[in-house]
């Protein structure tokens, strides 16, 4: 059988009413079309029939008894050929055709075209039951023409007649039906307008207002624009006092085998939020060609910045038929590498050049920040020298942080306050990491693995590294007496600072030891588990000793070396026992409630012998 | 008695979608996340694991903290083969979950569960009575979802095998595979044992079968490791059956699967390699692979394995005619710290005496 080429049927009302009512997401962008056409008029009139005085401008009415709305303009308008071939040719568009004719002799013109699909019109009657177009070209001897459609298959032309012509332009009035009837609120209808069409040049005025309702210029065109910027962020995104902003500017990205400039307007934003908080962003409003296309688009910015906020105008944008979203194409992937780049080197450049703005960044971020850093390599390898982690010292960067210890990350899982780490710490001179915070431990993990240089000292329970050993017989005396009177295994050490006595140090699974065997004595663990654990901590090799902690008397404490001076007696023992008592307390752990009384309970028993009068 | 442990995931994720409560969000998230990075980057999981076990802890979400520590301890035994961690780890979960604001968790099962599962995998032999007392304590007391009833019986197919019971060992993979019916992932596993066990008897036509299912199991479920491991087993078996063209080509399948993970081959995986090349001529190969395979198991606390291989290795140098007694010597030396070496120090003690033949042929 031979083979036959046939065309496609269309059913033009099926057709219509998908184009006209499933196309778009929102009744509202029937408003924006309109406005679209006719910045776009306007634009046409100033290329195709450029005049000195001419002063491009929008008009729209709203009628709430009558029912109607009108956007008028004053720009080329059509003629009787361009209505019948463009305005009611679906899928064919003026503005596209003039865009790319433009595209070659004039890129800037066409440039400053938005439209593109020719379908835009059609959304009229996602809010009209009727639509009155009335257009005069401004070509000369063109005849004013008015065309009415309902928005089925039809439509009717009749020229205009008028004793004056009509100045050019055109005017579209829509006869509101009810599902419509939100745009006759005045409120909404400028509301709407300023969505869409803040940031397009030319001034719209509603009902005839002295001043036009749109700002006609996109903050970061302003004369001042980090006010601008700032005013912005507060209206639009509701987020006063951003901790910093980044300005976008036109970026070349290394393709690989080829640059390519990225045409780029805007601004990111790092919003100010509480230390607890975890909110994410990571989110654009998207303009193209100064044409509102959607917000919170979350795709563009890379994933790890969830901290960060924008606004960005980009022609190399596609956006889609009902550009309520940008196509995933090549110019997408282009833009998002700009993105990342600017973001990056913005980040770098608050890091360096504005250290206090950075460390309320990561303050003000730090959970998602680090957290981000754990997850993406690529961020982390971005950030992890710049990221500032809290110590005893305050917060540094890791950068400075590895400085100051020669590259040993000295950290500790809880929160820092008067643990004798951190004070241990500081005595050799080094600041100790506070890693209590959400993702710390975690980021240190990664960036000690990715450094082969880098040492990572976890001192919770490994305290013990920071002391030195020294030579027990000047204090010979003194160790007798708590090893033997008092049963408590000392040790003389050295460690600053030096006006510190005495510390306790635990072994790092003391605590889970001692839980474990009270729970095994109590029987609390089920059936065979708790054979199975007890077998565990039978073959667990530690000293029942280490258990209790180790005490560790410093021998380059002055208060120290007078008690090893002096005899055996009550005043230098109760002495002894309260420099034990105030390193229990210190230790701040392995103490249950009856210890800690029974602590606080020789400590005064120990103060009272001290008081008391002594031959 | 079971529990469903998916169902209360999901819903606690709805319910914090619907309160806009994004920290709890992101605490589910970072599940799904780790989870992806397991197979590809366990240390990178890992972390994730420990950043929402942090986060829960934030949250005052007892029941999270307790499933991500259940996760990283996971991530511990089975992904990063750290099973000395994995110990400690699984004991303190089993002595954290004791207390009463853990008693619904969903997550005990799997708790429980992995402390028993450490327990298979150091020393099966030696704890023999303490695992089937645990196994029953399990079924009969301890609220199960459904992956972990299915695990129990898993295990006890590992502990035949551990002694050497093969009729049994197939028994009850052929209940293991029942019980995994609604479970993908778990029929892959149930599956490869069957090979295995088919493989050891010589029925390699069954064997070839059995580890097709499982390849295609684990392929619906997106599980590499369990995908690479099939195609090593396809290729070792195809060779058994003279198709040398299919065996090259899944013998390149498996080493370009295996080679995109970032975690070391299983044990499983190095058997079928190492078979593979020495009867393919060879030995040489088949005992780099015994070495490597050693190597990476060293230190790593799975001490009966440890074991296993280095018989395995023992008996290759047998059948190479190379010298044995440094060999034997080490396995004697590693048999020595398990619970009760008698068992296995007499298959040494054959292998000693010029038996190179793998007994666990002969079933």
């Amino acid at each position: 059988m031979d083979g036959k080429r046939q065309q496609f049927q269309i059913y033009l009302p099926g057709l219509l009413k998908v184009l006209a009512e499933s196309l778009y997401s929102s009744k509202k962008v029937a408003i924006r079309e309109l406005l679209q056409n006719a910045h776009d008029s306007c634009i046409r009139r100033q290329v195709e029939h450029p005049e000195q005085h001419y002063r491009p401008r929008v008009d729209v009415w709203v009628d709430s008894q009558q029912r109607t709305v009108t956007v008028q303009d004053n720009g080329a308008g059509l003629t009787e050929k361009e209505v019948t071939e463009y305005l009611s040719t679906i899928g064919r568009s003026y503005t596209r055709e003039l865009g790319e004719e433009l595209s070659i002799l004039s890129p800037e013109e066409a440039e400053r075209l938005v439209g593109q699909f020719g379908l835009g019109f059609l959304s009229s009657f996602l809010i009209a039951s009727e639509v009155t177009l009335t257009t005069q070209s401004a070509k000369a001897g063109s005849q004013a023409l008015q065309w009415r459609s309902t928005g089925d298959v039809h439509y009717d032309t009749t020229p205009v007649e008028e004793d004056e012509a009509l100045p050019a332009g055109t005017s579209v009035e829509l006869q509101i039906k009810p599902a419509g009837s939100f745009i006759l609120n005045e409120g909404i209808l400028i509301e709407t307008i300023q969505q869409y069409a803040d940031f397009l040049p030319i001034p719209v005025y509603v009902n005839g207002g002295a001043y036009p309702v749109n700002a006609t210029t996109p903050p970061w065109e302003a004369l001042d624009p980090q006010v601008a910027i700032h005013d912005y962020i507060e209206r639009a995104f509701n987020a006063a006092h951003p901790l910093a902003i980044i300005e976008l500017s036109d970026q070349t990205i290394d393709l690989g085998h080829d640059t390519l400039t990225v045409p780029l307007k805007g601004f990111l934003f790092i919003p100010a939020t509480s230390t607890i908080s975890i909110q994410e962003y990571g989110d654009l409003n998207i303009y193209i060609r100064r044409m509102f296309i959607c917000e919170r688009q979350r795709d563009l910015l890379p994933a790890w910045a969830r901290f960060v906020r924008g606004v960005i105008d980009c022609p190399q944008l596609q956006p889609t038929a009902s550009r309520e979203e940008i196509q995933r194409d090549d110019a997408f992937l282009s833009v998002q590498q700009a993105l990342e780049e600017q973001l990056i080197a913005g980040l770098r450049d608050i890091a360096r050049n504005d250290p206090p703005t950075w460390k309320k960044i990561v303050w003000g971020h730090a959970s998602v920040m680090m957290g981000w850093a754990v997850q993406d390599n690529e961020f982390f390898d971005q950030i992890a020298d710049i990221m500032t982690v809290r110590t005893s010292r305050g917060r540094l960067s890791m950068t400075d942080y590895l400085e100051q210890t020669g590259g040993t990350i000295y950290y500790v899982t809880r929160e820092l306050g008067s643990l004798q780490e951190q004070l241990l710490g500081e005595g050799i001179g080094m600041p100790v990491i506070d890693a209590s915070w959400f993702a710390v431990t975690p980021f240190l993990k990664k960036y000690a693995g990715y450094r082969s240089d880098i040492r990572l000292v976890q001192l919770d329970g490994e305290a013990s590294q920071l002391l030195r050993p020294a030579p027990e017989e000047p204090f010979a005396s003194i160790l007798n007496y708590y090893r033997q009177a008092r049963g408590v295994p000392a040790r003389v050490v050295v460690f600053k600072p030096a006006d510190v006595p005495a510390v306790i140090v635990y072994p790092k699974d003391a605590e889970f030891i001692k839980e474990t065997r009270d729970a095994l004595d109590a029987d609390e663990l089920p059936g065979p588990f708790g054979r199975l654990v007890s077998d565990y901590m039978m073959r667990l090799s530690h000293e029942e000793q280490a258990m209790a902690g180790t005490f560790y008397v410093n021998a380059a404490c002055e208060l120290i070396q007078q008690l090893a001076a002096l005899e055996d007696g009550p005043a230098r023992n109760a002495a002894l026992d309260l420099v034990y008592q105030i390193a229990r307390l210190f230790s701040g752990r392995m103490l249950d409630t009856t210890q800690i009384t029974q602590a606080f309970r020789e400590s005064a028993e120990a103060i009272k012998a001290l008081a008391a009068p002594h031959n | 008695m079971f529990v469903d442990l998916w169902g209360w995931f999901d819903s606690f994720y709805f319910a914090a979608v619907r309160a806009g409560d994004h920290r709890r969000q992101e605490m589910v998230q970072l599940y799904r996340r780790a989870w992806r990075y397991l197979e590809t980057d366990p240390p990178q999981g890992l972390a994730l694991f420990e950043q929402g076990r942090a986060l829960a802890d934030q949250l005052d979400e007892p029941c999270w903290r307790l499933f991500f520590d259940y996760w990283c301890c996971e991530a511990q035994v089975f992904y990063l083969d750290d099973l000395n961690t994995g110990l400690t780890n699984a004991v303190r979960l089993v002595v954290e979950a004791r207390k009463p604001h853990y008693s619904a968790c969903p997550i005990l099962g799997r708790v429980y569960r992995i402390l028993l599962d450490v327990y298979v995998f150091i020393d099966p032999v030696g704890y023999e009575d303490k695992i089937c007392e645990t196994l029953a304590h399990m079924e009969r007391d301890i609220p199960l979802d459904h992956d972990t009833y299915c695990l129990l019986e898993a295990r006890r197919v590992a502990l035949a095998l551990a002694l050497d019971r093969f009729k049994e060992a197939e028994e009850l993979s052929f209940s293991y595979l029942a019980r995994s019916e609604p479970s993908t992932f778990r029929k892959s596993h149930a599956y490869s044992l069957l090979a295995y066990l088919n493989y050891l008897r010589g029925d390699f036509a069954l064997a070839l079968e059995y580890i097709e299912a499982s390849e295609q199991c684990a392929r619906r479920v997106d599980i590499k490791a369990s995908v690479a491991q099939g195609l090593a087993w396809q290729a070792l078996l195809s060779r058994r059956r003279g198709d040398e063209l299919a065996a090259q080509s899944f013998y390149r399948q498996a080493t370009a699967q295996m080679a995109q993970l970032g975690r070391k081959p299983s044990g499983m995986y190095y058997d079928a390699l190492c078979d593979y090349h020495e009867f393919g001529g060879d030995a040489d190969h088949a005992l780099r692979l015994r070495d490597r395979q050693i190597d990476d198991i060293r230190g790593t606390g799975e001490l009966f394995a440890e074991c296993e291989y280095r018989l395995g290795r023992c008996r290759l140098l047998g059948r190479m005619g190379q010298p044995l007694t440094s060999a034997l010597t080490e396995t004697r030396e590693v048999a020595a710290r398990l619970l009760k070496p008698a068992h296995f120090l007499a298959k040494v003690a054959r292998v000693e005496a010029g038996d190179y033949t793998d007994p666990l042929r002969m079933w």
